[in-house]
Parts: structure tokens; C-alpha cells; sequence
């Protein structure tokens, strides 16, 4: 799977290194003094992912936890990400990290105990609710199998009942959460997009059915579960295919099990845009109408992407999903 | 038209061989489809003698370097020739440059690294090894180049060197053999020649410079939308009837645009039937043409508080609530 894994000498006797590289026994290892020395150090294609992937096991300097951007997750409440991991398995052609980072590789940071030391101190600091989210800068079960971090954030937020935790996947990949105790405040939560757009763009995920299958699991045993509609792709037929898939749901689940639905419409920043017609220049993606919106990110117009969203959530509040468990996410009005 | 550019002039024996050629200068020559530089080691002596030849040569549309170079022994096989993916540069402080190129070979799967100074002991050919299995001196350097001149790049190495031995071997003896194995990988070229913009301007009609690249944005899009070829779009388009040329330009580019997003068209089209009804030499209401916000504009020119009062009356029968709808992409059907 990997070219190679580039060892960090500072983590080379971490438990979690040790279970990474007995499970990847057949790539070649290489011990380096830090990773910053060869992650981003050039420019490295994104696609080359597909024939020339590079694991790096590191520690995490620095910031840790951050302030996520403005309208981002649930309500009013403080929203944080930390950073366990840089880039994913997967290959979505709409995903922001193909413009954001300069390498492909995978980095996957193994200083949990000091991210949750971060996350305990802001939870001290805080008054009110707060949310921490997996999964900004890589998909938070893809890998869960192999990196085996999830147990520890458990019995962290176990002590912390109003801080949240949002783990995001496309995968259906829960072997490392489904046996844990399921706590209110952990949401583990499935980006859904139509059958035809996952086909089409989400290269490498699980099927739609096996994200419902998983979820169903997950509802049956007590987690509490969230979906992101986004990114949605405008097609000819875009509303009858989430009223489709709307109604797929319900064979799995019910509006009650669901913690909560944000809706999305796709979007990039220029430079993702660019990346993106260069790595993708015969997508079906890039025959959508596309303009420069008033944050200079590449968007649908305003009335096709309010139109969309609204056309959205009504369908899913036609099919019992109340309002507010559903809201639009990163759109100002 | 081609170039064909080689560090020395053993390496391109085979290809004077193979075809006719005139000498233009000591180290250019033109055959009937490519030219040949010789460049001359190193990565100046390359980017001074393939600059002059692209700025004063606007029929070459394409720059393939061909040569020998070093390889990791792990990962390539002497005497085989790789096509190049990435191009990577270490520089003379032996720092890696961070910009890379990549080819137009997407089946390449080999990225090789330009040094500038030859790589003298393994230690530092390892070095080179955690970005790249190939060095040579001067493939990065022909490809920036190309980059500035937007002309195709592709890249073939042969290995004739371990580049973790010391020294290099001769290669004058087998030169010839060197020169034919790359001749063959040169023949072999898949020729995914694109096609000819100029062959998809529909006849009968005159486009600006800003209008034609409007014209392709439109076509490529519309393309990818309807998943049909560009000249099987041209054929499905209707006929326009206009006296001039330009209107005729203005009427397909309508309809163009229509077809890339009827919804916000349709929108448009509404937005300006009502705004023209508010519309004379001295009032009028615009919006905004983005889309972007609610904001509407309104100029007027008066000559007394009466006359003030009569043309703001006109406003009376405004249909905000409409327009505000339309904006928002609400009850648009």
C-alpha cells in the first residue's frame, strides 16, 4: 500500500508506530529525524498518490487544537479541530486537501496523549459547550483499524460531558469504535452524497449502502450519529436523487436516530478550483456553472445554491427530520 | 513541431541517423518533424540554449528530453529507459527546490531529480533517493523552461549509472545502443494530439479575443455537462440569424450560456424584464450582476424636491418581495 513509511526516531518506540508497521509489514521503512524535513519539502503531484504514496509517523509540534473557521457545526457553541492526521486514503476530486497541502503523503501523528491534554485544557478554559472535530484534514475512521487511537479520546471525553466530539468518514470502516461504549457527547457522523455522485467523484470510499449499513449498526448499539449533505453537485436531476436517497435512509434508520444533518453545496477556494481542473479536466463536476462568489471562493450562484439547500431540507423535513436537527453549513444566509 | 533536446551529442547519434536533418547552428538542428538541441551538461548550459531556441522558434509545440542519467539500483534496472512523471531539482547548496514540473507522459510512473553539481558518493545519492530513484543534471531545467514558454514537456531517461558507485561509467562505447534504445522509447510516444481549437469555431461567426476564450470556457463546460464531444455540441447547436457576424457571436453565446445554467439564466432573464419596466434617461434600478447579495442600485437624476417626489412614486409599484425571491432562488419555477 505504501512506497514507503518514514519513521519519526523520536516516535520509532510509540505503541501505535509498532502496531502500524507489523500491519504494513511489506513496506519499506526508513528512520528520519522529522518529518517537516521531507513532508511539503517539494511539490509533490497529488496524483501521484495512486502509484507513489509515502506514510510518515510523527509527533505533532505546536498548535494542536484550533478555532474552526466561522459557521462551522451545530448552534452557537465553540467549535475546535485537532490534528491527528494530514491527507487520506481516498480520493474525492472535490476534496480541499488536493490545494492545500503540497504532498499527497499521508502523515498520521501519534502524540494523542498531548492533543487531548490540549482539548482537556480548552475544555477547563471554556464555560459553555464545546466541540472538538476529527477529521479536517483527514477522514477519522479510514484508518481507525490499524491506528487504534480512537479508545483513548473515549475515555478522555467520558470526563468531559459537555465537550463534543465529531469524528467525519466516508468510510464504513467502524471495527475500531463499534465495541466501545457509546457516550452522548461522542458523534460519529457520515458524509452521504447521491449513489451517482460517490460512484463519480468519491473514489475509493464505501459504497453509499455500506456508510447506511454502518450507520445502522452504530444506531443500534447506541452511538449517536450526524450526516453531512456536502458536497452537493448540481446535476439535471440532483433533487430527485436526494429525495431518493432521503428515502434510502429511512430503510436504515429514522429521523430520531439522527443527531443532526448539515447541508452543504460544493464550493472551493481558487487555488482548490485550479487544482482540481488540472487534476480532474474531464470531470462532470466542471460542467457546472461556476462563478466567483463573495468571498472570492469558486461557487454555483447564490439562487442555485440557496435553491438547492432549501429545496434539500425540505425534502428532509418532509420526511420527518425536524429543524432543528438540520442546518446549512458554511453559507452566510 | 517537436524538440528533441539531449545534453551531448552521442546521445542523439541515433536520431540524426534517422532522419535527414540541416544544421542550424553548432547545436541545433532541424529534421522534418522535430528538431535536435544539444544542450550542452548542466542545467544553465541547458536553460540558456532551450530558452533561445523557444523564443525565436513559436512553431515548436513540444520539448521531450532524452538521455542518459543515474538510478537507484533498488528501484530501476540499468540499460532500461524510464519515462519521467516529476521533475524535481536539488539545488547547488544541496537543499531540494520545492517547485517541481510534471510531464504530459500520464503513464509515467519515474520521477528523477536534476542536481547541480554530479552526485559524488551514495550518501548523497540516498539523499536524492527519499524524492527521487533517477538523477541527472539537467532534465528540471528544460522543463521550467517549457513551463515558461506553455509548450508540452515529456522526458525519457536511460539508466546507465548505479548512482550509488562512485564513478560514472564511460559510456562513449555504447553510445550508439544508448542511442537507439531511446530513439525506440521516442517512436513509442503515445501521439494524444488535442484538438485543434481552431477546428471547433463554428464557421460564419466573428469572436473578439475575449469572446472566443468565453466561446471555449463555454464549449469545454458544456461538453463535460452534456458528457458529449465538442464537435458533436457545435453540430447540436441551432442557427442564428443576424445580420452581422458579431450578433451572431453574441446570440451562441447566450444560448451557451443558457445551457450551462438555466437556472441562473432564467433568473437573469426575469431580474431584467422586471428592472427594465423601472428603467429611463433619468431613473433606473440595476442588481447586482453577481448575484451575490440582496443589494439593489438606484440612479437617479432630478431637478426639484417636486420632481424628486414624482420619480420616487414611480417606485410605489416596485416588486421588492419578487425581486428578493428571485435573488434568493426562491419560487423560481
Amino acid at each position: 500500500m505504501w512506497s514507503k513509511i518514514l519513521i519519526e526516531d523520536n516516535v520509532k518506540e510509540h505503541k501505535q508506530v509498532k502496531t502500524i508497521v507489523e500491519r504494513f509489514n511489506k513496506s519499506p521503512v526508513q528512520y528520519i529525524s522529522s518529518y517537516e524535513d521531507y513532508f511539503q519539502k517539494v511539490k509533490k503531484p497529488y496524483l501521484q498518490k495512486r502509484s507513489d504514496l509515502q506514510l510518515i509517523l510523527a509527533q505533532k509540534k505546536g498548535s494542536l487544537v484550533k478555532l474552526t473557521p466561522a459557521a462551522y457545526g451545530v448552534g452557537n457553541e465553540a467549535h475546535y479541530y485537532f490534528i491527528h492526521a494530514y491527507n487520506c486514503i481516498y480520493e474525492c476530486q472535490y476534496c480541499y486537501l488536493q490545494g492545500y497541502f503540497q504532498s499527497p503523503d499521508i502523515v498520521l501523528f501519534v502524540n494523542h496523549d498531548e492533543i487531548i491534554e490540549e482539548i482537556k485544557q480548552i475544555y477547563n478554559d471554556t464555560k459553555s459547550e464545546v466541540w472538538f472535530h476529527a477529521g479536517e484534514f483527514s477522514d477519522s475512521l479510514a484508518l481507525s483499524h490499524i491506528t487504534e487511537e480512537w479508545p483513548m479520546y473515549w475515555n478522555a471525553f467520558s470526563e468531559m460531558p459537555n465537550a463534543y466530539l465529531e469524528l467525519r468518514t466516508k468510510s464504513a470502516n467502524i471495527k475500531s469504535i463499534e465495541n466501545l461504549q457509546p457516550l452522548k457527547n461522542i458523534i460519529v457522523s457520515f458524509s452521504l452524497s447521491t449513489d451517482s455522485a460517490i460512484k463519480e467523484y468519491d473514489s475509493k470510499t464505501a459504497p453509499l449502502k455500506a456508510r447506511l449499513s454502518a450507520m445502522q449498526k452504530l444506531i443500534q448499539k447506541g452511538f449517536k450519529v450526524g450526516i453531512h449533505f456536502d458536497p452537493i453537485i448540481v446535476t439535471d436531476t440532483v433533487i430527485s436523487e436526494y429525495t431518493q436517497l432521503i428515502e434510502q435512509m429511512s430503510e436504515y434508520f429514522q429521523p430520531k436516530d439522527i443527531s443532526y444533518i448539515s447541508i452543504g453545496v460544493v464550493r472551493f477556494t481558487k487555488d482548490v478550483y485550479q487544482q482540481v481542473q488540472k487534476n480532474y479536466p474531464d470531470s462532470p463536476m466542471l460542467g457546472g456553472p461556476f462563478y466567483t462568489s463573495f468571498d472570492n471562493k469558486v461557487r454555483y450562484s447564490r439562487p442555485l445554491r440557496l435553491h438547492l439547500l432549501r429545496a434539500i431540507e425540505s425534502q428532509l423535513h418532509k420526511a420527518g427530520y425536524k429543524e432543528q436537527q438540520v442546518y446549512l453549513c458554511m453559507e452566510r444566509d | 513541431m517537436q524538440i528533441l533536446c539531449f545534453a551531448h551529442r552521442l546521445e542523439a547519434s541515433a536520431f540524426f541517423n534517422h532522419a535527414p536533418n540541416k544544421s542550424i547552428t553548432p547545436y541545433l538542428f532541424k529534421a522534418d518533424k522535430y528538431y535536435i538541441l544539444i544542450t550542452g551538461e548542466g542545467m544553465q548550459s541547458a536553460t540558456e540554449h532551450l530558452t533561445e531556441v523557444l523564443a525565436t522558434t513559436p512553431e515548436i509545440n513540444a520539448v521531450i528530453n532524452l538521455g542518459v542519467a543515474a538510478g537507484n539500483p533498488e528501484q530501476t534496472e540499468l540499460n532500461h529507459v524510464y519515462p519521467i512523471r516529476t521533475l524535481y531539482r536539488q539545488r547547488a547548496d544541496l537543499q531540494m527546490e520545492f517547485r517541481s514540473f510534471t510531464t504530459q507522459n500520464k503513464e509515467a510512473q519515474f520521477d528523477v531529480t536534476s542536481t547541480e553539481t554530479r552526485i559524488q558518493s551514495s550518501e548523497d545519492a540516498n539523499k536524492i533517493f527519499q524524492f527521487s530513484p533517477i538523477l541527472d543534471r539537467e532534465a528540471w531545467a528544460l522543463a521550467s523552461v517549457s513551463k515558461r514558454f506553455k509548450k508540452d514537456f515529456f522526458c525519457f531517461k536511460y539508466i546507465s549509472d548505479d548512482a550509488t558507485k562512485e564513478a560514472c561509467s564511460q559510456i562513449k562505447d555504447i553510445a550508439e545502443e544508448i542511442s537507439l534504445t531511446l530513439l525506440n522509447a521516442y517512436l513509442n510516444l503515445p501521439t494524444d494530439k488535442n484538438e485543434n481549437t481552431e477546428d471547433l469555431i463554428p464557421k460564419g461567426y466573428h469572436f473578439t479575443f475575449t469572446q472566443k476564450n468565453e466561446y471555449e470556457k463555454l464549449l469545454h463546460k458544456i461538453s463535460l455537462k452534456k458528457n458529449i464531444s465538442p464537435k458533436q455540441l457545435i453540430a447540436s447547436f441551432p442557427t442564428f440569424n443576424a445580420k452581422k457576424p458579431n450578433d451572431k457571436t453574441k446570440l451562441l453565446l447566450t444560448f451557451m450560456q443558457e445551457h450551462l445554467d438555466p437556472f441562473t439564466f432564467n433568473i437573469k432573464q426575469r431580474l431584467n424584464e422586471i428592472t427594465a419596466k423601472y428603467k429611463n434617461d433619468s431613473l433606473k434600478v440595476s442588481y447586482d450582476k453577481s448575484l451575490e447579495s440582496d443589494d439593489l442600485e438606484l440612479n437617479i437624476k432630478f431637478t426639484s424636491a417636486d420632481d424628486l417626489a414624482n420619480k420616487l412614486r414611480n417606485l410605489d409599484s416596485f416588486p421588492f418581495e419578487k425581486v428578493l425571491d428571485l435573488l434568493r432562488g426562491k419560487n423560481v419555477e
